[in-house]
Order: C-alpha cells, then structure tokens, then sequence
C-alpha cells in the first residue's frame, strides 16, 4: 500500500486530492438539496443556510471536478505539466467515460444552483440536479461492467445515501448552535427517519452487487487495493464506534436538554465529519493508485509471473 | 429513530464504495520479456494486451534514469498491439515505462526491464 503511495508522481497526488474534494463537494451540494426537499423541521434560517451551503459546494463540485481533465491527460503523458494542455490528450480524455460522467455532473451542478431560487420553485430544478449529479457516479469506472443497468442504479442509490447523510451534518451543526436541545433533538430525529429508508435500500443494493461480483476475498488483503480498502474499514469502524457513544449517550442527552448535550453533540458530529473525509481521502487513493484484484487474477499471477509488468488502474471510481 | 440509527448501515454503505468489481483490460505479454537477459538490443518493444490500449506515452530509460531513443510505430489509436523501435543500446540495464487509456476509459500505466549483457 505504502509502496503505491510513496511511487506515486505529484500529478497523481494532485488527482487524489482534487478527486477526494470532488466527492466531497459534490456529495455536500446533492445532500443540501436532498435534505431541503426531505426534511421537515428546517427553520427559515436554517434554509436560506442550507440553500447557500448548496450553491457554494455546487460551485466547489464544478470546479474540482473539471481540474480532473487536465490532471487527467497529464497522468496519460507521465505526469507532464504540458500534457494537462495537450489537446489531443485532452480531447481523449473528454471522450473518454471521465469527460461524459464530468459533462453530466456539471448539468446536474447547474440545476443545483437553482436552490437558490426561493421556494418550492428553485427545488423543482435543483432535485433533478441532485439525481443527475449523483448519477453522474455511474457512468464511469467499475460501474460501467456488466449488469451495468443494476450496478449503476446501486452506485447511483450509494452516492444519493451518503449525500443525504452528509448533508444532513451542516443543518444538524446549525441547529445545535442557534436552537434549544428539545428542537436539535427533533430535527435530529426526523433526518433520522427520513434517512433509515434510504440506507436500507443502498444496503440490500450492495450485497446483491456483492453476490453478484463475488468480489469479497481474503486473499485481496495481499494487494495494496485490499491494505487501502482495509484502512478505510478501519476509519468507518471509527465512525460506528462514535455512533455508538452518540446513541447510547448523547442522543438521549439532547433529547433530555441536558446543558452541555448540544455542546458534545456539536464535538462529535465535527469528529463524525473529520472520519467522513477520511474514508473520502482514502477512496479517493484506493481508486487512483491501485486496482481492485478481478475474480481469476489469483491464477492468472500463478500461471504468468515475470511476464505482466506492474500495471496500475488509476481510476475506479466506483463510488 | 434517531440519525445515529443511520450510521452503521451508511457507514457499511461507505464501505461497499469501495468494493472489488471487475478487472480491465490488461498486458497480457511483452517482448523482452520483463526481466529478460538479452546480448544484442532487441529490434522492437512489444506488449501485447486483451483488450484494444490507447499508449498515449511510453519512454524507455537506463539504469541512470536517463531516457533513450524509442521511435514509436504505434499511434494513439486504440490497438491490442503496440510497437517502438529502439535505437542500438549499451549494456546495462533497462525499463519501458507507458501509460495509456482502456477500452473501458480507465487510465492504465505500468512497466517491464530487460538487461543487455555483453
């Protein structure tokens, strides 16, 4: 794993970074929407927030994801600045199933500025954006192999999940610094309720995708896909150990209006959110410096040894 | 319910993000073969691959880091073969870097050495 990272050229570092912001902006402007349209309990204030938390990661999303051309063509010219400029390269890429997935993410970030169109008028746009944003995710990478149908509707249902999720942190946040526990509290509960059904879907979607693939091996740990995707798990183990404590504690804290439960609450969602980057980060790296082992490839490295040179996928992106 | 009901499945959600799907296309062969013992430069660097590459660059360098002579034959086309003529080389040894976009769009690279022996 370390050894992936540490060949890596700068330009693939840079794509790492500008791809783990691309999620994140993009997962923040589609969950904005999606918990404007969902969730009930948002004060006027905690709207007008949420609208212009929207705008401003739609913006970010645009940006980050169109600096993924240039960085990309560069990668294809070994890592050369005058590569990012190429316009052959550069033209490749755009046709590429990376310049699609970019051009409808770009729609989709259009229409996301809608929200800022006051009223249930702007949403009309926007929610639309948010599916097609979110959808943009599985025009690219794994999730263009077959069953293609049913893989991009999994990884389309994944991105919505976790936008929702995520977008539900700033209101949370927003709320628990400007209104009374009992009120954080509900909003809390009712962002819960809307979410469980959601998750469940994306759950039961990616163990079929699993059966589907059988792509869960022991043996995958040897390469570094496995020892990223192994740190992720442990980053998302740190996240269920904190939802535990919130659960077991700091929920019926704030629901009580204990004095300090809105304080620790606000501490452990800024934690949930530092986590939640993690797993971005590193699913950013996993996907940009390593390849998922496919289902024969323990065989096939028996059976061919010295002749396959180091062969690296640099994308992925199946999330 | 409670958001934090949400965290073990969104978490788990998270986790599939990452899940192992299918390989792409792959090298399926070089000449020299990688870690090939030669006497004489070969006439012509080869990969073979399953599926049709775009080699948008390739480079062959010595043991120095320094970059050596490599005429391209093959374009930017996608194609399932790829050739360069290398120019006669001194002994030592040697490494063919490429990098180049899949059929399925994925961007690949990778590489392969060769030494030349007196």
């Amino acid at each position: 794993m370390l050894a992936a990272l540490t060949q890596a050229d700068a330009v693939t570092w840079l794509s790492i970074v500008a791809k783990a912001l691309a999620y994140a902006a993009t997962l923040s402007a589609v969950g904005s929407v999606l918990v404007l349209a969902l969730l009930p309990g948002l004060g006027a204030g905690g709207r007008d927030a949420l609208r212009r938390t929207a705008a401003l990661s739609a913006l970010a999303a645009s940006l980050f994801t169109v600096l993924r051309l240039p960085l990309r063509a560069s990668f294809l010219m070994g890592g050369m600045w005058d590569g990012a400029m190429d316009p052959a390269i550069l033209g490749m890429v755009a046709e590429s199933p990376l310049g699609t997935s970019a051009a409808l993410r770009l729609a989709g970030l259009a229409l996301i500025l809608c929200v800022l169109w006051r009223g249930r008028t702007g949403l009309w746009f926007a929610v639309p954006g948010a599916l097609l944003a979110s959808a943009s995710f599985a025009f690219r990478g794994h999730a263009l192999s077959e069953p293609q149908a049913i893989l991009g509707t999994l990884v389309t249902l994944h991105i919505l999940c976790l936008a929702f999720w995520i977008g539900g942190l700033a209101p949370l946040l927003r709320s628990l610094r400007t209104e009374p526990p009992a009120l954080a509290g509900a909003l809390a509960e009712a962002f819960g309720r809307q979410a469980v059904w959601a998750v469940g879907v994306v759950l039961l979607g990616g163990a079929i995708a699993l059966a589907l693939l059988g792509a869960a091996r022991p043996s995958a740990l040897a390469s570094p896909y496995g020892q990223m995707f192994a740190l992720k798990l442990l980053l998302v183990a740190g996240v269920l150990a904190m939802a535990a404590l919130n659960r077991l504690t700091l929920t019926p804290a704030l629901l009580a209006a204990r004095p300090d439960a809105s304080a620790r609450m606000r501490r452990s969602i800024r934690a949930e959110a530092a986590l939640i980057a993690g797993v971005l980060l590193v699913t950013a790296a996993l996907t940009t410096v390593s390849s998922p082992p496919g289902p024969g490839e323990d065989q096939m490295a028996a059976l061919v040894p010295p002749v396959i040179g180091q062969v690296q996928d640099m994308t992925g992106d199946a999330s | 319910m409670t958001r934090n009901k949400m965290f073990l499945p969104g978490a788990a959600a998270l986790m599939l993000a990452g899940t192992p799907l299918l390989a792409h296309s792959e090298k399926e062969g070089t000449t020299p073969a990688d870690g090939a013992q030669l006497t004489e430069t070969p006439e012509m660097i080869h990969m073979v691959f399953d599926d049709p590459m775009r080699i948008t660059m390739v480079r062959l360098v010595n043991a120095d880091g320094a970059q050596m002579p490599l005429e391209r034959e093959t374009g930017l086309e996608p194609s399932l073969e790829f050739h360069a003529e290398p120019e006669p080389l001194a002994p030592g040894r040697y490494r063919v870097e490429w990098r180049g976009l899949a059929s399925d769009g994925h961007p690949m690279q990778g590489s392969f050495s060769f030494e030349l022996t007196d």
